[in-house]
């Protein structure tokens, strides 16, 4: 993803990659930093920053009819205690922005 | 498949050394912002195969389950059973061992044998479809790597993902590896002959199921004995009778 961008908007290095996570993307942030490391070597990236952003669980509570908070996926609604819930955020695993040059 | 991935062509994989040139750019820092999901590529390659499914009329199913929860034998009566065409890709680090067993129901089949890879791909996948050549409507049942992990976040262009959980592991397992869970349309709980034997609660197995995924839907069978099989045939017709009579109707 990074080499097809540094070709159609021609910058050679990658400073800082910018990538959002939700706690519901099945990824873990600190396996991420080590592969991170591992798979820039010798690309546009060697070196780059990592920075993550935590982006909030959501779901959508069918019992309460409201948006509540979910940090994991046994969770139940934290006003009602169902489980009737339907995830609504914090599935993501996005590149969001590049520090380049 | 080929003709959207691009693979075997040349210079379309790797765009390495193009930077041999100036852009005439300064050296200052810029900020680009980029907004793309990590597996955009996987899910760019799983739309083409939905796509390629559809046509053909090809409803595809992915089987998901930990190692041993007995998916090949379930697939091999199923496929004796079911009536309808069918073909397998069948997914494995290594070996073709599974195909093997497939293979002498006499319908076509394919190997993917993943290496050190713990998952299936919508690219492998593709390729693996192009290599079976289905031609015609049916099922495609697609037997992903057995690991309750990893394949829940790889959409290969199914039109359902299936989990596979036997009664010899724990009734707990729906919470332990939730993605899994929440990924699927359908929970089959297999080897229930072996129910007197273990202490598998599996009701308390659908709970947990439930409060991952509040619609997921529950088959009990045994794929040995052939209990609640009938159960499982209908509910693979059905879907592929709706699958055809949606496909008829988005080509007008």
């Amino acid at each position: 993803m990074l080499q097809e961008r540094a070709e159609s908007e021609h910058f050679s290095r990658v400073k800082v990659v910018w990538l959002e996570i939700g706690p519901l993307a099945g990824v873990e942030p600190l396996a991420l930093r080590f592969g991170f490391d591992a798979v820039t070597k010798g690309t546009i990236a060697e070196g780059a920053r990592l920075e993550i952003i935590d982006v909030p669980g959501q779901a959508w509570c069918l019992a309460c009819a409201k948006q509540v908070s979910m940090k994991q996926r046994s969770d139940a609604c934290p006003e009602c205690g169902a489980y009737q819930l339907q995830v609504t955020g914090g599935e993501e695993l996005r590149v969001k922005e590049l520090e380049v040059i | 498949m080929c003709t959207y991935c691009g693979c075997g062509q040349p210079d379309t994989h790797h765009h390495h050394d193009h930077h041999d040139h100036e852009h005439g750019t300064d050296e200052s820092v810029r900020r680009i912002r980029i907004e793309r999901d990590i597996l955009s590529r996987n899910n760019a390659f799983a739309a083409g195969n939905r796509d390629y499914f559809a046509q053909q009329g090809i409803l595809a199913l992915n089987l998901v389950s930990s190692p041993g929860s007995g998916k090949t034998t379930l697939l091999v009566r199923t496929i004796e059973t079911l009536g309808l065409p069918a073909a397998v890709i069948e997914g494995d680090q290594q070996t073709s061992l599974d195909a093997e067993r497939i293979r002498q129901t006499g319908v076509p089949v394919q190997q993917i044998n993943t290496g050190k890879g713990c998952h299936l791909d919508a690219h492998m996948v593709g390729h693996a479809v192009t290599a079976l050549d289905p031609g015609a409507p049916g099922v495609l049942f697609i037997e992903n790597v057995g690991n309750l992990v990893c394949p829940a976040a790889f959409d290969l262009g199914e039109a359902h993902k299936v989990v596979i959980l036997s009664v010899t592991e724990g009734e707990d397992k729906p919470l332990k590896y939730p993605d899994m869970f929440h990924a699927s349309d359908l929970m089959i709980i297999n080897k229930t002959d072996l129910l007197p034997h273990v202490d598998f609660d599996v009701g308390r197995c659908i709970e947990y199921a439930r409060r991952i995924k509040p619609d997921i839907e529950v088959l009990q069978l045994s794929a040995t004995t052939g209990d609640g099989l009938d159960a499982w045939i209908g509910w693979i017709r059905k879907r592929s009778e709706n699958f055809t009579e949606t496909v008829q109707q988005a080509a007008g």
